[in-house]
């Protein structure tokens, strides 16, 4: 057996490691913001890749809409089976909309938990074997995308900004089954409230998101849908997230697990629109209830 | 000519993040992923043609990107990537001209 490592590069061996060593305890922590040296690397990296990625999405669209063409006769068929239907919704969402629209008259400046901007942005890399885990994307905080905002396609919640560099950032997907990453939804029911519990990661066996701790008096059914809940305060409420396949009572019989289908294709996403909360509305909505509170204080105070 | 290598290290390492997952994405009716490694095995042959001290740097090069790039943890690919970097060097030199095997090393890997 020769020798593979001299005294010298014994050595050497050993202070990297130990030096291996320091940098993975420093950062394995979950981290708020990625250092500058990351972001300068992570920036020009993210250029030569947008560089690469749209020619490689322009061919794959053609490629698609080939395909597409293909199956255009039974898509005919089956949207002019739900184009009946449409009337009768459209009616109905117009007498919807100017019932919300004279009630919120009435709450003068206020909007609702829900309302927010979007930031479109491409998806630039995404790793084979980090597959359910990140996403790159090519906007950055120059182009005003925070940490922790909510990323969505056309169909759906998708995940949540991670870290953020002056020109792209790293989006943490729903699949991603770290302990930290918790996103509360909740499931309208026809009838009561809504029931609420945990999106907490990826089932690998069905490839299913799996929606945790919902109170086992609530009744779930296959079908019904999840949608974010905006109590988590990060992300604003009725995002669509999915639909129920399956539920179980989960291990320990006091709470269920739901099985849930993403409504946003994980498979295919290159379009991403970032969500920025209406922060000011936020605070304005708060500090208006924190008065109307303060002058029913006052106005018990003088009842007394 | 000098910057030749690195740079197509650098072109198959973007490539594994972007046209790779574009043309062919993983689907839920395959149980077998394929992962592309083209930048890795780039760096191994570059190893095995051009000695230890060359594999260690270009290793180490390529795991700092792909740790920053695409994790959240430095370290990990940064030294395990330089060390396999040293390693297939080592072939270089003890077996000078028996392609054998480099080659085997190299049929094991495409088959990970």
């Amino acid at each position: 057996m020769p020798h593979f490592f001299s005294n010298k590069r014994l050595i050497l061996l050993m202070v990297g490691i130990i030096i291996l060593v320091i940098l993975v305890g420093l950062t394995m922590r979950e981290r708020e913001q990625a250092t500058i040296p990351e972001q300068i690397m992570r920036d020009s990296v993210g250029v030569v890749q947008s560089v690469f990625q749209r020619p490689a999405y322009f061919v794959r669209d053609i490629y698609d809409d080939f395909v597409n063409i293909l199956n255009v006769h039974e898509e005919n068929e089956r949207l002019k089976g739900q184009l009946n239907d449409y009337a009768m919704l459209r009616s109905e969402v117009d007498g919807l909309r100017e019932e919300n629209d004279s009630l919120t008259s009435l709450y003068e400046g206020m909007e609702s938990l829900s309302s927010f901007d979007t930031i479109p942005a491409l998806v630039i890399d995404r790793q084979p074997d980090r597959w359910t885990e990140t996403i790159g994307i090519n906007r950055g905080t120059q182009h005003g995308v925070e940490t922790d905002m909510a990323v969505i396609t056309e169909e759906g919640l998708i995940g949540r900004v991670q870290y953020t560099s002056a020109f792209t950032s790293q989006v943490q997907l729903l699949s991603d089954g770290e302990r930290t990453n918790r996103v509360s939804a909740k499931v309208s029911s026809e009838e009561g409230d809504p029931a609420v519990g945990f999106i907490e990661g990826w089932d690998v066996d069905q490839d299913l998101l799996v929606l945790q701790k919902v109170d086992s008096e609530n009744e779930l059914e296959p079908g019904q849908f999840v949608s974010t809940s905006g109590l988590g305060g990060l992300f604003p409420a009725d995002l669509p997230i999915g639909e129920i396949v399956d539920v179980q009572v989960d291990e320990y019989g006091l709470t269920q697990n739901a099985y849930i289908e993403p409504s946003a294709d994980f498979f295919h996403l290159n379009h991403v629109l970032v969500i920025e909360r209406n922060v000011d509305n936020i605070e304005g909505i708060q500090e208006e209830f924190l008065q109307q509170e303060e002058e029913e204080d006052e106005s018990e105070g003088s009842d007394d | 000519m000098r910057y030749l290598l690195p740079a197509f290290v650098a072109f198959f390492f973007i490539i594994e993040g972007t046209w790779f997952q574009v043309f062919f994405p993983p689907s839920t009716e395959q149980d077998l992923h394929w992962v592309p490694r083209f930048a890795f095995v780039t760096v191994i042959l570059i190893s095995i043609y051009r000695g230890s001290r060359s594999g260690i740097f270009y290793g180490m090069g390529l795991g700092l990107f792909q740790d920053v790039v695409y994790s959240t943890v430095i370290g990990i690919y940064t030294f395990s990537y330089a060390l396999v970097g040293y390693m297939a060097g080592l072939i270089f030199v003890q077996s000078n001209q028996d392609h054998l095997s480099y080659c085997s090393l190299l049929l094991w890997l495409w088959r990970r």
